[in-house]
């Protein structure tokens, strides 16, 4: 080892070459991936998912020691940890911790518990492939007993955070399930002492003064169904007697009035219908007081499911919708409305900031079972929403087991396993490779619905297909609409939704 | 790259081995899969042979342009790749290992001088 | 080190004495001022006496026959040194107070306002501030500590940070250190056990890029040593505030140094963008360093709205509104300290004067482009 104290020491001032001529006169590289953006730029991601957009080719360029080291390239490209003067980085340290950083989610483990505690549901969506429309059959709820021993499960998660979230059918038509689960919750987390929010999902049709007093107390946020103007939304949610519209917006106010306006979110589901409609329905959301919105795609878990086709062509026009109402936010935003799309602002905070988003579809290794379970109405266990949709159509392949059985079975066991490893990234084909990889995930679940094989192939994908572009696109946004975009898409990172 | 065959059922291309290896071939074609199909085979001495075959019933003249362009821009792009995987392997492997080392047994101290004339030294 | 002294004439001491002001009352480790003194001895209770007359016999120290001495408070603690300088150590009514450790460095910026010296000076300074300390009131807001580079002093350094810890619980520790001895994990570890939420560590980043950060700090390695010790700091909470001095080597990058301090030092509690002081090193290396703040104010902007706009606290210090483009006025804060906020005589004419951060007392040369808004 070197002395560390230095005895050659003078106090007379240095000129920038000597510090210069005393670095090395090579550079070795670090890992980093690069993707073309456009005709002429492309973009360089290192491990921890910093960026820099530079012109086509300068990936090659550094690859082939072709960069001079006295240009700014230079300079930017060792300050942001691509190319390196010493073989082993001096702060290693340092790219070390921002990848622990960037992938937190590793450390937690399963905080989101939905409970589908009925199907039942007194709306008849048409692309709704769960619910059954009878309201009275309790057959379809879910049992004390099951919810008795979905909760001891919950309690056995080493998250400190854990969100409880109620889902249908329509949950509030199993009110007394909701209630018993939020209070027996309550009594055992005054040994546990977690941090708990819960969140009621309900069309917001049939909520009274007795719910609304009951989520006041429990400080219990409702998220709620909105599709956009009354044309779609009724379209889309078919119910006997009143319009959905009404009735929603009505529950919407109702809620705001008693929880107060920031307790209420509303969930879009995005049809064929919709896809025409980006402006009106981000106008919609606007005038009815909402600061942000998910432009989701089309769910593929309908009866079209492995139509490759079908899929591949929703999704080119889902990406149409979704750049257009992305258009129409930033225009709100420059006159002065803050609004925010929620993709966009968990992709951006992975691209932007030393941090990451838990956002179940964006994470690798995939988050789930990892961070999101579902207890559903018979019992049954399942890795995600979207699990337990292929298993009404008789596919159990995500069904972790029964809620009966013991932890270690359901969260530990072989299905949680193969799913887990099918849902690494970093070890896929195609995404092993792709400069996206920090930003993006895998999706086991969808993968095998779409593809019959959890992996999937990413070139027919329509998970890799939306993703990518999205996240293409909100380069290219970043290099030539710089300045008012980006700091928009900044303060969509940093402040919460209104 | 060189073509060797291009017909509306059939594409052929020869590819150097020095300088493009299977890997880096495999990685190409398989974002062209929904395009074409794709078949690789030795071609002694020292090339690869790549066989394209459209999925439907034959090629458009677009198709070809396009299975020809993507290959070469793929060849190119993921050689470089290759070149940055290789060469940062190891350090790649430090970077994970330091990250998940709770108990501080990878630290590994400055190596550098502190430049203190008169002899601090912070190690004591 | 800039703090206000006095001399006078000394009698019956020969070692420096530090002691604490009073006017009257008598009390441990006082020191008396008494102008209407006569030749009698009123050295009972106090440890020394100040004086403007003339004493020809003392039976206790004494500087007497001060032509001018500077204002002083009761409670504020100075040295008496044998030569008859008084020398002002700590002011009761100022947020300005600094315990100066050593004129030792292991930089040498090109831009230093103290230049150091290769002197072992570390014990001397450490028995003065170690009775300061004692002195005084443990109401004291804020007491900095400064250099050359205050960790140069190894144990003693954490000696004096407990010995405040101890004296001083509620008092706020701001030290200024180039942060590169953190860079050492077992030093880091020694100072986890002196370390408390009331300590804030001022460190200077000039570069995103190493060599830059290098040459303007004048020593190899620097920028590696003290972005690992940020980290290490970071590692046991330690409280951060980073600072950088705005001048013609540092304004081109300053965009991608406020990226890389988000990015790779979010942690930090504040970064504070600083005016040049012209003096010190400065004037010697005016040709690197000078620039009209007018020229850098558009990279000022971009890092100053960017590190905003990610939730990091700025602060623009000692530096004239009239040379900051008008968003940038709500970031600017007056100054670190008050002795040294200086303006120009057309200043009184100046509508925003009082929220100007002026001009270094110390420096020699100021922008001709200084205005009244
Ligand atoms: S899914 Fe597609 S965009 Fe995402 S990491 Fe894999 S290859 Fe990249
Ligand atoms: S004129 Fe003087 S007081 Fe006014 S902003 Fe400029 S420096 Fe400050």
């Amino acid at each position: 080892m070197k002395n560390i104290i230095s005895n050659t020491y003078s106090r007379k001032f240095r000129g920038i070459s000597t510090f210069e001529s005393e670095a090395e006169s090579i550079y070795f590289l670090l890992p980093f991936k690069f993707h073309s953006i456009s005709i002429d730029r492309e973009v360089l991601v290192n491990e921890i998912g910093d960026y820099l957009i530079v012109p086509q080719g300068t990936a090659k360029a550094i690859v082939h020691r072709e960069i001079d080291f006295s240009s700014n390239l230079y300079r930017d490209l060792v300050a942001n940890f691509f190319i390196s003067p010493t073989p082993v980085p001096e702060l290693l340290n340092v790219i070390s911790t921002r990848y622990r950083t960037k992938k937190k989610s590793l450390g937690s483990f399963t905080s989101l518990h939905i409970f589908v505690v009925t199907l039942r549901c007194n709306h008849s969506c048409h692309y709704c492939q769960v619910s059954r429309a009878a309201e009275s059959k309790s057959e379809f709820d879910i049992s004390y007993k099951d919810l008795d021993a979905g909760i001891n499960h919950m309690f056995l998660s080493p998250s400190e955070e854990l969100t409880v979230e109620f889902q249908g059918g329509e949950p509030l038509l199993a009110f007394d399930k909701v209630r018993y689960a939020v209070e027996r919750i309550q009594l055992l987390n005054e040994d546990f002492k977690k941090e708990i929010s819960y969140v009621i999902c309900t069309n917001s049709t049939i909520l009274n003064d007795e719910i609304l007093l009951f989520c006041k107390n429990y400080n219990i946020l409702i998220s709620t169904s909105l599709d956009g103007p009354a044309f779609i939304h009724n379209a889309n949610r078919f119910k006997s007697g009143r319009a959905s519209y009404d009735l929603v917006i009505e529950g919407i106010d109702r809620t705001r009035q008693a929880l107060g306006h920031d307790k209420v979110s509303a969930l879009m589901t995005t049809t064929a219908l919709s896809l025409k409609y980006p402006k009106e329905i981000i106008d919609n959301y606007v005038e009815n007081g909402f600061g942000n919105i998910f432009l989701r795609p089309i769910s593929p878990y309908g009866f079209a499911l492995k139509n490759q086709k079908k899929n591949h062509y929703q999704t080119a026009e889902f990406l149409d919708f979704y750049k257009q109402g992305l258009e129409h936010i930033l225009n709100l935003n420059a006159q002065g409305v803050f609004f925010k799309e929620d993709y966009t602002s968990i992709i951006l905070q992975k691209i932007l900031t030393p941090f990451t988003e838990n956002y179940v579809d964006l994470q690798s290794p995939t988050g789930l079972v990892s961070s999101v379970i579902v207890f559903n109405y018979d019992g049954f266990v399942y890795a995600s929403d979207e699990s337990r949709m292929l298993a009404e159509i008789k596919d159990y392949t995500f069904q972790l087991g029964h809620v009966t059985q013991p932890y270690e079975e359901l969260f530990l066991g072989d299905k949680a396993k193969q799913i887990l490893n099918n849902g690494v990234a970093e070890c896929l084909a195609g995404c092993s490779d792709c400069a996206f990889l920090t930003y993006c995930g895998a999706d086991p679940v969808l993968h095998y619905a779409t593809q019959n094989d959890m992996q999937g192939h990413r070139a027919f994908s329509i998970f890799c297909k939306k993703n990518m572009e999205i996240i293409r696109y909100l380069f290219e946004m970043l290099d030539i609409r710089k300045g008012y975009v980006e700091s928009t898409f900044q303060s969509w990172i940093h402040k919460p939704a209104a | 790259m060189d073509v060797l065959a291009s017909t509306d059922e059939l594409l052929q291309f020869i590819v150097n081995e020095d300088i493009y290896s299977e890997t880096v071939i495999f990685k190409t074609i398989y974002w062209l899969a929904p395009i074409a199909s794709f078949d690789i085979l030795k071609f002694p001495p020292k090339s690869f042979l790549i066989t394209a075959r459209p999925n439907t019933a034959s090629f458009s003249e677009e198709i070809k342009k396009e299975i020809e362009i993507q290959l070469r821009k793929g060849l190119v792009d993921f050689k470089v790749r290759d070149l940055i995987n290789q060469e940062t392997s190891s350090v790649r492997s430090m970077i994970i290992a330091k990250a998940f080392d709770n108990d501080g047994f990878l630290d590994i101290e400055p190596q550098s001088q502190i430049s203190d004339p008169i002899g601090f030294d912070p190690t004591r | 080190m800039m703090e206000l002294r006095s001399k006078g004439k000394p009698l019956s001491f020969t070692q420096p004495i530090i002691g604490r002001i009073t006017y009257g009352l008598a009390a441990e480790s006082s020191i008396l001022i008494d102008h209407s003194l006569d030749n009698t001895d009123v050295s009972d209770g106090y440890l020394a006496v100040l004086t403007k007359r003339s004493v020809t016999t003392h039976l206790s120290p004494i500087i007497h026959s001060i032509p001018s001495i500077q204002p002083l408070s009761e409670g504020d603690v100075i040295m008496m040194l044998p030569n008859g300088i008084i020398q002002t150590l700590f002011r009761v009514n100022s947020l300005d107070n600094t315990l100066f450790t050593t004129d030792r460095c292991n930089s040498n910026c090109l831009m230093c306002s103290q230049p150091p010296k290769d002197i072992d000076d570390i014990e001397y300074y450490y028995n003065v501030n170690h009775q300061v300390i004692s002195l005084i009131p443990s109401t004291t807001e804020i007491i900095g500590i400064t250099g050359g580079e205050p960790t140069l002093l190894g144990k003693r350094f954490f000696d004096m940070i407990s010995h405040i810890n101890r004296k001083l619980p509620a008092t706020t520790i701001h030290i200024l250190t180039n942060g590169r001895s953190f860079a050492w994990k077992n030093f880091t570890t020694r100072f986890e056990s002196v370390n408390s939420s009331n300590l804030v560590l001022g460190i200077p980043l000039y570069s995103d890029y190493y060599l830059d950060h290098d040459y303007i700090v004048q020593a190899s390695h620097a920028f590696n040593q003290t972005v690992l010790g940020l980290h290490n700091l970071a590692s046991i909470g330690a409280r951060i505030e980073l600072r950088v001095v705005l001048h013609k080597l540092t304004f081109k990058r300053l965009p991608e140094l406020a990226k890389f301090i988000f990015l790779n030092l979010p942690f930090v509690e504040q970064v504070a963008f600083m005016g040049l002081e012209y003096t010190g090193y400065t004037p010697h290396n005016d040709k690197l360093l000078w620039i009209d703040p007018l020229e850098y104010a558009d990279e000022l902007d971009i890092a100053v709205t960017y590190l905003n706009n990610n939730g990091i606290n700025v602060s623009i210090y000692n530096h004239p509104l009239c040379l900051l483009p008008k968003p940038m006025w709500r970031f600017s804060v007056k100054s670190i300290s008050d002795w040294k906020r200086h303006f120009l005589p057309k200043c009184d004419s100046c509508l925003v004067k009082a929220d100007c951060g002026g001009i270094f007392a110390t420096s020699r040369k100021v922008s001709l482009n200084i205005n009244p808004q």
